[in-house]
């Protein structure tokens, strides 16, 4: 009998560790030109709290950048935002966010408002699969899911990447146990440039009214962060396509003053930040680089020095410390994309083969 | 001998006999198929034998939605502008060509580009059914006929991989666009 | 729920766990619930069909068999003074009566299945011959709803009335547990086509908790996974990527096609039927085998005896024998004797059953001409090979051939080949096409046409056709160990290390490289459709 209950264990010690070993081998590791799908996981390395945290899609973790906010204001902020993050994706992250701290601000980015429906398979993976499991994530996936997508999928990634097993690099081996760090207090660091262009002509639309679940979700966010005491700032980064209707613009209007919250529309300031469409753009006007976002964070961090009380924390010896080293990094990464940019004409890490 | 002859010629008559009949039944098998499929009339089928769905054409140039982009762009010359739209986190770009009268979007998968849309922006150019921006309600309806899904004014026909929309306000005709459908 | 989703795998999960806790004398009536809710998960309008079929088909047996008890009474009762006419009058009287009982359900259940299956292949032709006589007219079509796997639980409850019909054994007087018999979920679907005879037993007796048994059978249906994941589902792309531009893959591409169906449809059917009479037997319960390695088989004949046995079995008893013995066979026979002399006279009606049996084969597939040529040439193809059995015997005695190994293998690649032409005209469109396509390949087949490119341009990657290859090695191998008994038996008398390793690698495969999940078309099981 015991040495039946011996081979049972070993048995069962060998299935779940190959499993496993499986599991963290096909999963995609986003540490090469994609580092997007490790940008929610980032955030569980954090050992210290926030003044701010945003939440949304590129259009915030391109566009702010937490560094120049702490070392302007000595505000401390943190952004969870992931590829093309649905509203749904962006409240259940921040309910989960707020498990852990309980912050002054939450700046959430309204394009999110004009997709009613789950979207793309591919993005959804990238948002959910870097959280930790909860009762928040659980209902994040419930929310997400395409048709074509299955909830265990999600509880057992294998099953979904399993067909990785023809398409594994040398990265999939290098990252099987640990990752490096790619964001800025979950900032994307681009510092190339290339100058906004012309865009083609904004197509009309049949109905410009955002979808009933988008709502929800809004109304979501603003309860959560009014229960919690959190002041919420509606913005909409100044990244000029896609189109940004009139429409829309002024359904957000009427939103933020049905609620008395704020909301800000970052198109409209540009010349205020100082934006220059011709230097501060990385992809010709769709996503800011490092420049255009310095320049959003400075101008957005006296909004929220002067207009919500947040108090510079540089000199708080606990804090400075847990942000030294993130400043280090920032500026590492900085230098290392400049120095490939003069000596190759691009950043590699992000250049296509 | 003999008897074995017989009894396979026969077989063999009765077997060929009934399929026989089956060539000219087995073409209303295909009509089955057509008939189920919509009315094809006016498209034709692409290299893999695939219905093409709504066609649009310029410069003598016809294009099929989800259709290789390279030999449409060779067909029609020069464009007038030109922007490309990275997706988030993806690989490859999504490139938007301008010329008269309407913008090409494309897609790209494993580093071909595909059609992904047709926008008219303006009255310069007309589907191959003769409907253009400021056309009629019944002119399309007359044209496309009723099997269609409406949604806050806007029309939307299908066929094969393809979608064709009509935004109409008052009656008049102020958007149309050809969408493909990609899985 | 298709076999192999998540959805299905949970059902089982549950019902096995449910099955060996509640008290055995209940397993049956836990199946009965199991297969309903199975079924009507798939649409609760198909669930109305099979509880009509099942519940006419249960009064009209139990009628039919009330006549027989009331006969046998009647005669043993009036023994003594009925004359042996009258007892023969009697006896007609009854059996007509039982005859139309007989014919009601007959007519009820196959008028269904004919409604449903084959109204639009009928309207097709109707408006194939309108177009002929140049008229402009058409018939509409019909959206009519095809319940899943009524072919099969058709053929499963007709041949069950009709044997309650003969006397072969009593109706079920139970409802519940004749529903169970139609609706049981494993071969509800795709087969095979059980008897109610062979059944009654193992459905409805208790079943204990078997280990051995339990473990046979799980090894069994992830046997089927296999097949169903690793190659059916894998080589799919590339069978409809060939099939659906005929223009494009022409030439040897239509032999790779022709082969790689082969494949699909093997790995698909009797993957299938793994997971059928696998998942019975953890439930304690023997369901019939439906292959008996199939491509082994040297001639048509025996290929047929040993694929999709139980439909062919079906076949013989419910249709070739009537056939072959009922009065205008009789008389077309006598003719035959007396215009063509004895040795026709014998063959002549068994041929002409025979095609019946092909032409009813073919229809029963699908709906279309393509299948109907398809039975008819199998068909053709076994009359043939009879005729010309004197023959073969010459040339097998004069060369002492018969028996060297490689001429066994060549009957067999022989027979392979032979299926999966035929089985063409399932692929392509129409019947023309396929001929075209058949010549096609025949006379333009160049080998250097397998280097143009075209080959990695069906949707299979290397990788694919590496794991394609490898798995067919697999299936041969576990075929060639399976020919001198269970493969599953030999691997027990294996030491537990070489077992749990062998075990476990076949479910990391599956897992790993099975084509299912985002990415891949959830596909049915070819004979779902039928």
């Amino acid at each position: 009998m015991g040495r039946k209950r011996v081979v049972l264990a070993l048995l069962t010690v060998v299935v779940i560790g190959s499993l496993a070993f499986l599991n963290s081998l096909l999963k995609p590791k986003y540490m090469g030109a994609i580092i997007e799908g490790a940008l929610i996981a980032e955030y569980y390395e954090e050992t210290t709290d926030h003044d701010v945290i945003f939440i949304g899609d590129c259009e915030v973790y391109e566009n702010f950048s937490p560094i120049t906010l702490w070392e302007e204001y000595g505000i401390t902020s943190y952004i969870r935002g992931s590829a093309q993050q649905l509203i749904w994706q962006s409240y259940y992250l921040l309910e989960e966010t707020l498990k852990y701290e309980k912050p002054k601000v939450v700046v959430f980015n309204v394009l999110a408002m004009k997709y009613d429906t789950p979207q793309k398979e591919a993005y959804n993976r990238m948002t959910l699969d870097g959280m930790r499991w909860s009762m928040s994530k659980a209902r994040d996936i419930r929310a997400s899911m395409t048709e074509e997508e299955q909830f265990i999928e999600y509880v057992f990634p294998l099953l979904r990447y399993h067909s990785r097993w023809s398409e594994l690099t040398r990265e999939d081996w290098k990252y099987l146990f640990h990752k490096d760090k790619v964001s800025h207090n979950g900032y994307y660091m681009r510092v190339d440039a290339k100058p906004m262009g012309t865009f083609p002509k904004e197509k009309k639309l049949g109905n410009y009214q955002f979808g009933s679940t988008a709502y929800e979700y809004l109304d979501k966010i603003t309860n959560l962060c009014r229960e919690n005491g959190i002041q919420l700032i509606l913005i909409k980064a100044p990244s000029v396509y896609p189109s940004w209707y009139d429409q829309w613009d002024q359904q957000m209007e009427e939103y933020a003053k049905k609620n008395q919250i704020r909301y800000i529309n970052f198109l409209n300031l540009q010349e205020e930040i100082g934006l220059d469409f011709e230097t501060d753009t990385y992809d010709g006007g769709l996503h800011l680089n490092l420049s255009g976002a310095q320049k959003l964070s400075q101008y957005f961090g006296q909004t929220l020095r002067q207009e919500y009380g947040l108090s510079n924390h540089q000199t708080d010896s606990k804090l400075a410390q847990a942000w030294k080293p993130k400043v280090e990094f920032y500026y590492q990464m900085k230098a290392e994309q400049e120095r490939d940019l003069e000596q190759y004409g691009y950043i590699r890490k992000f250049h296509e083969e | 001998m003999k008897k074995r002859v017989y009894v396979l010629a026969a077989a063999l008559a009765l077997g060929l006999g009934l399929s026989g009949c089956s060539g000219g039944s087995g073409a209303a098998k295909g009509a089955t198929e057509t008939t189920a499929a919509g009315d094809l009339k006016g498209s034709e089928e692409d290299s893999q034998g695939n219905p093409r769905g709504f066609l649009f054409e310029a410069n003598g140039v016809v294009m099929g939605m989800n259709e290789e982009v390279s030999p449409i762009l060779s067909g029609l010359g020069e464009y007038s502008n030109y922007a490309e739209t990275p997706s988030c986190a993806f690989q490859g770009l999504d490139k938007i060509y301008s010329y008269n009268g309407f913008d090409l979007y494309t897609y790209p998968k494993d580093d071909v580009d595909y059609v992904n849309s047709i926008y008219f922006i303006d009255e310069s150019v007309s589907t191959p059914e003769g409907i253009h921006l400021g056309s009629a309600e019944e002119e399309m309806l007359a044209a496309y006929g009723e099997d269609y899904v409406e949604e806050f004014g806007v029309y939307t026909y299908t066929k094969e991989k393809s979608t064709l929309s009509f935004i109409v306000t008052d009656g008049v005709i102020e958007s149309i666009e050809y969408v493909a459908i990609t899985e | 729920m298709l076999f192999t989703s998540y959805e299905f795998i949970a059902f089982l999960i549950l019902l096995f766990i449910l099955y060996y806790a509640i008290p055995a004398r209940h397993q049956w009536k836990l199946l009965l619930l199991a297969s309903y809710v199975f079924y009507f998960v798939s649409g609760w309008k198909n669930g109305l069909f099979i509880l009509l079929t099942t519940v006419s088909t249960y009064f009209l047996a139990k009628g039919i068999d009330k006549l027989h008890r009331e006969q046998a009474a009647y005669l043993k009762e009036h023994k003594k003074e009925m004359s042996k006419e009258e007892r023969k009058g009697y006896k007609a009287k009854i059996k007509s009566r039982q005859w139309r009982l007989l014919l009601m359900g007959l007519f009820l259940n196959f008028g269904i299945l004919a409604v449903l299956k084959y109204t639009n292949f009928a309207i097709a032709n109707v408006n194939g011959l309108l177009s002929f006589w140049g008229t402009e007219k058409r018939l509409p079509f019909l959206n009519l709803l095809l319940p899943l796997g009524i072919s099969f639980y058709t053929f499963i409850t007709m041949g069950y009335l009709i044997d309650v019909y003969r006397g072969k054994y009593p109706a079920e007087t139970c409802l519940g547990r004749l529903a169970l018999f139609v609706s049981f979920f494993p071969q509800l679907i795709q087969g095979p086509i059980n008897r109610y005879d062979e059944m009654k037993e193992t459905l409805y007796t208790e079943h204990l908790f078997d280990a051995r048994e339990i473990a046979f059978g799980l090894e069994r249906v992830l046997w089927g996974f296999f097949k169903k994941l690793v190659i059916a589902d894998r080589i799919l792309t590339g069978v409809t990527t060939i099939i659906k531009a005929p223009e494009v893959y022409d030439g040897i591409y239509v032999f790779v096609g022709m082969m790689f169906y082969a494949l699909q449809l093997y790995a698909d059917f009797t993957g299938g039927i793994d997971i059928t009479v696998g998942v019975a037997q953890v439930l304690g319960i023997r369901v019939r085998e439906n292959f008996i390695r199939p491509y082994f088989s040297k001639n048509i004949a025996e290929y047929w005896r040993r694929w999709h046995i139980s439909l062919g079995a079906w076949f013989t008893e419910y249709i070739f024998y009537p056939v072959s013995v009922c009065q205008p066979m009789l008389n077309f026979s006598r003719f035959c004797r007396k215009h063509f002399g004895d040795y026709v006279g014998k063959r002549m009606p068994v041929y002409v059953a025979s095609l019946a049996v092909w032409f009813t084969t073919g229809i029963w597939h699908g709906a279309s001409w393509n299948f109907i040529v398809w039975g008819l040439l199998n068909g053709i193809i076994i009359i043939l090979s009879q005729e010309c059995e004197p023959l073969y015997a010459r040339f097998h005695s004069r060369f002492s051939v018969a028996g060297t190994w490689w001429y066994s293998l060549f009957q067999v690649v022989r027979t392979v080949l032979l299926m999966s032409s035929l089985r063409m005209l399932d692929c392509y469109r129409n019947v023309p096409l396929t001929f075209r396509m058949f010549g096609d390949m025949l006379l333009h087949s160049r080998l250097s046409q397998l280097f143009d490119g075209r080959l990695m341009s069906l949707g299979l990657t290397m990788s694919d056709y590496l794991v394609l290859a490898l798995g067919t090695v697999v299936l041969i191998g576990v075929s060639l160990a399976g020919r001198n008994g269970s493969v599953r038996e030999k691997l027990a008398a294996r030491p537990a290390p070489v077992r749990y390793a062998v075990i476990y690698s076949l479910f990391l495969c599956t897992l790993i490289i099975g084509a299912y999940g985002v990415g891949y078309d959830s596909s049915q099981f070819i004979y779902n459709q039928f």
